[in-house]
């Protein structure tokens, strides 16, 4: 036992600093994901045909290929086309375009469930159609579409570790770097594991508090939850 | 029109030799219809027969195939007509009351005040608590419509459409989708409404409330307008012979 | 409902890798350097004791590899393992009169798994270090090392020592004695930071971030270095050996009675110019 709290006390600095670079790269790709996913997914139902087209091809090569491909494609397949990313930069936009698919994909689902007579009746009294999608309809679909963007955040810390591939010092990475060196690699991603886990924990309370707190009856849970 | 004080004034809504078909289904076959202010006009007839269609055309969410329609002095099936600024004129009621289930009755009836006729927060917050109080539900304003009732949740859209202070007043059926036992406080308010001169085009099963309310019943079929008349008329002296009713 | 199953989610796990840290064997855990000085002797486990009987009872030598390395070790087109260390184990499992079964892995969980038993022998270009023979036994040298300094095609980089390197950023495979070196001598004394270095899954990628400029440099066995820098267009900065000490060896499980007959078997090959050969076969000099 002794032992062992020597080991966590020789480990934990390391792992640590490799929990910031996931939390980083994890903040920074969903983010990215929002950026992309938010006018995607609008174009995807919005859009006129030829943009939808191009939209289409673009969420379905991210989620039509491993993840593992295309950071290897955007890190060391890019440069031999003359276009060189650091490793953080392939990092950020391969995790983040792909999650903008996946977010892309989950809130088109979320539009279209919006029933088609709340666009009538945001025309009827005047609205313009981005009026409508602005004021009705995105903002409903925003709150269907958070608990599918919850996973996709939690799904994100663990994606993130991919990037240890590229050489990039993550939890993952942290983690392959003590094994070696400690020759314990069971410990090590047991204890990598705990680490994510927790890290996945506060990631699903903190989501769960806000849908709770975006919630509306009716739309997001059955009214009588919310008492008339 | 026989009604000669409403001959000299103009109509608010003239609709000219309509035709729309969905794909190969005619639904309108060439209607003709004018209302003048005040006047309450209730189309009657089978489902099916092209009066929701007919509705939706006045205020543009159906445009017609051919044929010209005329709010007040502006042709709205003109070429270059803004469908918005229209629709800003028209109030519509849905079958369906099609309430913004993310907003409360309130910002249901203000939202259209704020987004569309910029009007500031707090005039549109008063406005709309107004319009809910016309309805009878201003003690409901902060529910959201899933805790509403269906009858006060059609009230609700009707305060709504009442808030852009429309022209005119479009319901498409607006009891159909009720308990029987909740249509009453629907059809009173737009009684009310009727009473208190609101120009208003009906579509409605209720022909109790189109004896007592409108001034001119329009029975349709098949894409034609066959009968128009009064009330009394219609109801106690229809004619056998349906043909084309001009105007 | 669902807060009390997180919490026992979390005890469970915590649970599991406190119990596998007490089941391991005493030492394997924390292994750093100095904190054990007992040896080899404080770690045999008793499993391989008769490893020889079990091998020739099975009739199969499982030797682990991570075939990433030619020419020692890699796989060729029809999905063979091929390279000098493939010879070499199968030559000594001819010897032995027993099969030869190759397992490809990682290879920072080949010392794992031989510890395990799922394999019987590492030959994986293995360096004999001081922290690995805590670990496992080594068999007698079967090829000395040097290292190479790999730089960019038209690299203007001059590295005349190893020490030439500090300051610039450098990658190596994680877990090879050229990491640690890294860490050792140019980080621990301050001439690189911490964060000039980069550890790479595979060494070709490694190579992949010099060739595109994201390193300056990479430090790695210099006889894989010679086909890595040909397919990509690298340039061997520095030849040396001043980066690693010993040669290349066989690991076995601690304690195991197969080490005195590998080593017998090494010797003889070395004699009788079996291991010239093998080298020629695959082009190392």
């Amino acid at each position: 036992m002794n032992d062992f709290l020597m080991f966590l006390q020789d480990v934990i600095p390391s792992l640590l600093k490799g929990t910031v670079i996931t939390l980083e790269i994890a903040g920074v790709s969903l983010l990215l994901g929002v950026v992309v996913g938010l006018p995607v997914g609008l174009g995807r139902v919005y859009g006129p045909t030829w943009l939808k087209r191009v939209l289409g091809i673009y969420t379905t090569f991210f989620q039509g290929t491993p993840l593992l491909i295309q950071l290897f494609f955007v890190y060391y397949g890019l440069p031999a086309a003359g276009i060189t990313f650091d490793r953080f930069t392939a990092a950020f936009l391969t995790l983040g375009l792909n999650s903008g698919a996946y977010q892309a994909e989950y809130l088109r689902g979320a539009l279209q469930s919006v029933s088609e007579g709340q666009m009538t009746a945001a025309r009827a009294i005047g609205m313009s159609k981005w009026q409508a999608i602005r004021a009705i309809i995105l903002p409903q679909a925003l709150r269907l579409v958070l608990p599918a963007w919850s996973n996709e955040a939690i799904s994100m810390l663990k994606y993130t570790a991919v990037v240890y591939l590229i050489a990039v010092p993550d939890l993952m990475g942290q983690a392959k770097i003590l094994s070696s060196k400690y020759f314990a690699p069971i410990q090590i991603y047991l204890i990598v594991a705990v680490f994510y886990l927790v890290l996945v924990g506060i990631t699903y309370f903190v989501l769960r508090a806000v849908e709770k707190r975006a919630g509306i009856p009716g739309l997001t849970y059955s009214p009588e939850h919310g008492g008339a | 029109m026989t009604n000669s004080e409403a001959a000299k004034t103009q109509p608010i809504v003239r609709l000219e030799d309509i035709y729309k078909a969905f794909g190969v289904t005619e639904v309108l076959k060439g209607v003709s219809l004018s209302l003048m202010p005040q006047e309450v006009v209730v189309l009657v007839g089978p489902s099916g027969t092209g009066k929701s269609t007919l509705l939706r055309c006045v205020n543009l969410l159906s445009r017609p195939d051919k044929g010209r329609i005329w709010l007040e002095e502006l042709e709205i099936t003109a070429p270059g007509v803004n469908e918005d600024k229209v629709r800003q004129r028209v109030g519509m009621v849905f079958q369906e009351f099609n309430l913004f289930t993310h907003l409360t009755a309130l910002e249901n009836v203000m939202i259209g005040m704020t987004k569309v006729l910029k009007m500031d927060k707090r005039a549109a917050h008063a406005k709309a608590l107004e319009e809910l109080e016309r309805v009878g539900l201003a003690n409901r304003a902060d529910h959201y419509p899933a805790q509403l009732s269906g009858g006060q949740k059609q009230r609700v859209a009707i305060a709504r459409a009442l808030g852009m202070d429309p022209h005119v007043m479009l319901f498409d059926e607006p009891t159909s989708a009720l308990d029987p036992e909740l249509t009453g406080e629907v059809l009173a308010v737009m009684q009310k409404l009727a009473f208190e001169g609101m120009t208003m085009m009906v579509v409605s099963h209720e022909m109790g409330f189109a004896r007592e309310v409108a001034d001119r019943v329009v029975f349709m079929e098949g894409g034609y307008i066959v009968e128009a008349g009064p009330p009394e008329q219609m109801f106690d002296h229809p004619q056998v012979d349906r043909t084309r009713v001009s105007q | 409902m669902k807060k009390v199953s997180g919490v026992l989610i979390l005890l469970v796990v915590t649970a599991m890798v406190l119990g596998a840290c007490t089941a391991v064997q005493p030492g394997a855990v924390p292994a750093a350097p100095a904190a054990t000085t007992s040896g080899d002797e404080a770690v045999a486990p008793a499993a391989s004791d008769g490893q020889m009987a079990k091998v020739k009872a099975a009739g199969k030598l499982v030797a682990g590899t991570s075939a990433d390395y030619p020419p020692y070790e890699s796989v060729d087109a029809d999905g063979k393992f091929v390279g000098y260390d493939m010879d070499l184990i199968r030559a000594i499992g001819e010897k032995l009169g027993v099969e030869v079964e190759i397992q490809d892995m990682p290879f920072d969980s080949l010392i794992a798994a031989v510890q395990q038993g799922k394999i019987d022998v590492i030959i994986a270009a293995m360096q004999a270090t001081p922290e690995r023979d805590e670990q496992v036994d080594f068999t007698i040298e079967y090829r000395p090392t040097k290292d190479a300094f790999l730089g960019k095609g038209d690299s203007t980089l001059t590295i005349a020592k190893p020490e030439d390197a500090g300051g610039k950023t450098i990658g190596a495979q994680t877990g090879t004695v050229q990491e640690k070196w890294i860490q050792d001598n140019l980080v621990a004394t301050g001439l690189t930071s911490a964060d000039q270095v980069s550890s790479y899954e595979r060494a070709d990628q490694a190579a992949l971030d010099v060739a595109s400029g994201r390193i300056e440099l990479m430090l790695i066995d210099a006889e894989p270095a010679i086909s890595l820098a040909e397919n990509n267009g690298l340039k061997v900065l520095l030849l040396t050996s001043d980066t690693t000490k010993g040669g290349k060896s066989i690991a076995l499980p601690n304690g195991s009675d197969l080490k005195a007959e590998i080593d017998k078997i090494i010797a003889e090959f070395q004699a009788d110019g079996t291991i010239q050969k093998i080298q020629e076969a695959n082009g190392l000099p």
